[in-house]
């Protein structure tokens, strides 16, 4: 049960920083491999602001301030990108990926930091006959209702409308009059936010430290790509997947609980090369 | 006709005027290949020239280099970028440890780490290059993810060392002594030297071609009637043999293997090193591979080693996706055209 409910936590988190990565691949064609680094600034600067005001303030805050970085780098980075290929970008944000690495090190140091949970939220409850740290139910209810939350307005909301659209194939879209770039500076600012929401919510319960970009970073491109590139539910879908098999492998045998979701997606792909929502290859 | 004076003499003679004649074009090309067989020569005593310890940076960086050589003409002549060459890289080291372990002498175990190589990358490459696109980078990311957690196991551990890596103790090697001193250059210099030119071979042959055809539209290419699946499957097993000769070189070389040999990063900053240099080109992952050992020996202590790199890397691949190389070719180019009409005029 424990197991259960670590895995569907891990899983939140993931949905909502693949959801983002999905978003931006599906409507710019940029594979953000700086991601990671984002959800890392995200957490450090939960650490920070937390510190000088409180877990709320930043909770609000982070998120934030880190959608105008994703509106600043939409405007002076990606766009002019747009005509290189795919793999390049995806390179370039890597270089990025690599250079914030060392940014995040000479402003708060290599070592842990650890970030307390709120005092409401503090402790643990009773759940289903188990006790549980009561933090990491407000993440896996928070990323769930996050998770919701973007659902609908993708679903019910004229842009999302667009962005669907725009997912699906670009250059018609742009062609029935959607302003591809007017969409994904919105786009790119709600992914960097959700990038940052996910640090924030992480920061009480991981370390956070230099490292921290590249162990999240690897999980939520693969589950985008098994989820279908570009797919928002296809992601969503692989990263609770990812959550759950973690799960049965720390219950099973706990020491391949890392190894096996990546078993385990690598074989989904195997079978499936084009992802859970994919075409079918010819 | 002596070699020596040939090459300089000819090159001089190609700078910017003979563009494009006919009849010279052949006497050019041989002459080339002397230059480059004389190069080729001179270079396994390197070590007469430099002193021990730029002899030790040239040894380091030029492993690096045929890792980036690997990895560049994989992203640059087929267009997979895999980040799964660690696997072979450090899957060499790893089998080399285990192999001489047992008693069946180093070169048996260079062999074994070979075919073991290749064959990780036939599987490897099977299940990933199925996957279009970016796809295709991210699942080999996730293959090397796996296999660095693999041998980092508790369990594996007999097998594997866990994260304390093992050692790799060879006496000697082809007839080398000094396995981890600047003695093991030849073999360095040699496996450069076959690997260059298989590759050259490889990218002017029919094969090499339709490898080209593949990257540029597959689509097109399978319409055309080819199978694009078993080509790309070779080069990938090919470039996965060229980096595990560069992870035996490595194991030998530092006496050790451990999991960060396996890991993306190592991956990664390879093949940052071939694009800075040019993945397309032969030379360009060796320029780019010494560019990123100087820097990482610079910023060493101190650090910023990433800081350096991602910004040289960034700021350079923005410019010219095409590397250095690249960017030397198109400057080459455009002076020798500005040169040829000026000739023109003259005339």
């Amino acid at each position: 049960m424990v197991h259960l409910l670590n895995g569907l936590t891990y899983g939140a988190l993931l949905m909502v920083l693949a959801s983002g990565l999905a978003m931006m691949y599906g409507l710019r064609g940029v594979m953000n491999l700086a991601h990671g680094t984002l959800y890392m600034f995200g957490a450090y600067l939960g650490y920070t602001v937390a510190g000088a005001t409180n877990f709320w303030v930043a909770l609000v805050t982070v998120p934030l301030l880190l959608a105008i970085v994703g509106l600043v780098l939409e405007r002076i980075a990606l766009r002019r990108l747009a005509g290189r290929e795919v793999l390049e970008v995806a390179l370039i944000t890597l270089g990025a990926a690599l250079m914030l690495e060392y940014v995040a090190l000479y402003i708060w140091g290599a070592v842990d930091l650890s970030l307390s949970p709120p005092e409401l939220l503090s402790g643990s409850s009773r759940l289903l006959g188990t006790t549980y740290p009561t933090y990491r139910l407000f993440v896996l209810v928070a990323g769930f209702a996050i998770m919701a939350g973007l659902a609908l307005w993708l679903q019910r909301s004229r842009i999302g409308l667009f962005i669907r659209a725009a997912s699906l194939d670009r250059e018609t879209a742009s062609m029935l009059g959607v302003n591809i770039d007017r969409v994904s500076l919105v786009v790119v600012g709600l992914a960097t936010g959700l990038a940052g929401a996910a640090g924030i919510l992480a920061a009480p319960y991981v370390a956070i430290n230099p490292g921290m970009w590249s162990e999240i970073l690897i999980p939520s491109l693969v589950v985008v790509v098994v989820g279908g590139l570009g797919s928002v539910a296809g992601a969503a879908i692989a990263a609770l997947g990812y959550g759950l098999v973690q799960t049965a492998g720390a219950t099973l045998v706990p020491e391949f609980s890392l190894i096996a979701p990546f078993v385990a997606l690598i074989a989904v792909l195997a079978l499936r090369p084009t992802g859970l929502a994919g075409q079918r290859v010819h | 006709m002596t070699t020596m004076p040939a090459g300089p003499a000819t090159r001089r003679g190609e700078d910017p005027t003979g563009v494009g004649d006919g009849a010279p074009h052949t006497r050019r090309t041989g002459a080339w290949a002397v230059v480059v067989v004389v190069l080729a020569g001179l270079g396994f005593a390197l070590p007469v020239v430099l002193s021990g310890s730029s002899m030790r940076f040239v040894l380091e960086a030029t492993i690096l280099g045929l890792f980036a050589l690997s990895l560049g003409f994989l992203a640059g002549h087929v267009g997979l970028v895999s980040l799964a060459h660690g696997v072979f890289y450090g899957g060499a080291g790893y089998t080399m440890a285990i192999v001489l372990s047992g008693d069946l002498g180093v070169h048996v175990a260079v062999a074994i780490a070979l075919v073991v190589s290749l064959l990780l990358s036939l599987v490897i490459g099977a299940v990933s290059i199925r996957v279009p696109g970016i796809g295709f980078a991210i699942v080999t990311l996730a293959v090397g993810e796996v296999a660095f957690l693999s041998v980092g196991l508790n369990r594996l551990r007999p097998l594997f060392g866990g994260f304390d890596g093992r050692p790799v103790s060879a006496e000697s090697f082809l007839g080398i002594s000094d396995v981890t001193g600047i003695g093991l250059w030849p073999a360095v210099w040699g496996t450069v030297i076959i690997s260059v030119t298989s590759l050259w071979l490889l990218r002017r042959s029919a094969f090499g071609v339709l490898l080209a055809a593949i990257r540029d539209n597959d689509e097109r290419a399978r319409f055309s009637g080819f199978d694009t699946f078993v080509p790309r499957l070779l080069a990938f097993a090919a470039t996965g043999v060229m980096a595990a000769a560069a992870g035996v070189l490595a194991a030998l070389n530092t006496a050790y293997v451990s999991p960060p040999n396996i890991f993306w990063f190592g991956t990664a900053f390879a093949l940052i090193a071939a694009l800075i240099g040019g993945a397309g080109s032969l030379a360009g992952p060796f320029i780019g591979a010494f560019i990123i050992q100087a820097v990482e020996e610079r910023f060493a202590i101190g650090g910023g080693v990433n800081l350096y790199l991602g910004l040289l890397f960034v700021v350079l691949f923005v410019a010219s996706p095409s590397g250095l190389t690249g960017l030397w070719s198109r400057t080459w180019s455009s002076w020798r055209a500005r040169g040829g009409s000026q000739e023109l005029r003259g005339s």
